[in-house]
């Protein structure tokens, strides 16, 4: 149990890690975008709708910054994991934050992918609009699933903790 | 809760102190007190068989229940 905890922790880590890391290269690119707009820098690159540079990427950043903290409250759980203190209302209530939070973020961030892969549309020979359409609909849909299976079982264990906790206090309170 | 413990009334016609109850019937005086106040969730048989036993009287002695 002691090593699994361990590992959790680690991962939990590596994850807050990988998010920040995100965070940091999508602010780099806001930041591009805003110093070309006040020519305070040179991009020779494609110039796209202000809603792909600036808006999606704003988007993303201020949802990972969600996801960041959400993964802080998750980390907080493991000490009373080792300490035997599983079974409390405040681990609940955070259980259930992150399943909640993981619901927001996929939805909101399948509607991102979806406005965003809406900008990439490239028309090929002898593909309709419409297939294209339920391509990026799908490719956006894909990666969410796991996030919202994930999400469902943590609220599961929300309750399971919280129903844990509601029968620790009635044994407690039997004389 | 609409079932009320008596044990104060019957610990006073004894005259006899919660600390010994606790003594006699082997729980702590942190769960009599649990007990007296109404706060508690269950009682055990076998702790109403011990207080019965240790106060010579019926489980309805002790417990009642009140219309709320």
């Amino acid at each position: 149990m002691k090593s699994l905890l361990t590992a959790l922790k680690w991962l939990i880590n590596f994850l807050i890690f990988s998010v920040l890391i995100s965070i940091i290269l999508n602010l780099g690119d806001l930041s591009k975008y805003v110093l070309t707009k006040f020519d305070l820098l040179q991009y020779s690159g494609e110039e796209n709708s202000w809603i792909l540079m600036l808006l999606i990427p704003l988007l993303t950043v201020l949802l990972q910054g969600y996801i960041f903290w959400l993964l802080f409250k998750l980390r907080k759980v493991i000490p009373g994991f080792k300490t035997d203190t599983i079974f409390t209302e405040k681990n609940s209530a955070i259980f259930r934050k992150v399943g909640n939070g993981l619901i927001t973020y996929s939805v909101l961030i399948f509607f991102i992918r979806l406005i965003e892969k809406s900008f990439e549309i490239t028309l090929e020979y002898g593909v309709s609009a419409s297939y294209t359409l339920g391509k990026n609909f799908g490719t956006a849909l894909s990666g969410r699933i796991s996030l919202l299976v994930i999400a469902i079982f943590l609220l599961i264990i929300a309750q399971l903790i919280k129903e844990g906790y509601r029968l620790k206090q009635e044994n407690d309170l039997t004389i | 809760m609409s079932i009320v413990v008596n044990l104060n009334t019957v610990l006073a016609d004894r005259n006899l102190k919660s600390k010994e109850l606790a003594e006699m019937i082997g729980i702590t005086e942190a769960n009599l007190s649990i007990l007296k106040s109404g706060k508690a969730k269950a009682i055990r048989f076998s702790t109403l068989e011990a207080i019965c036993k240790a106060l010579d009287c019926q489980p309805a002695d002790i417990l009642a229940y009140k219309k709320e």
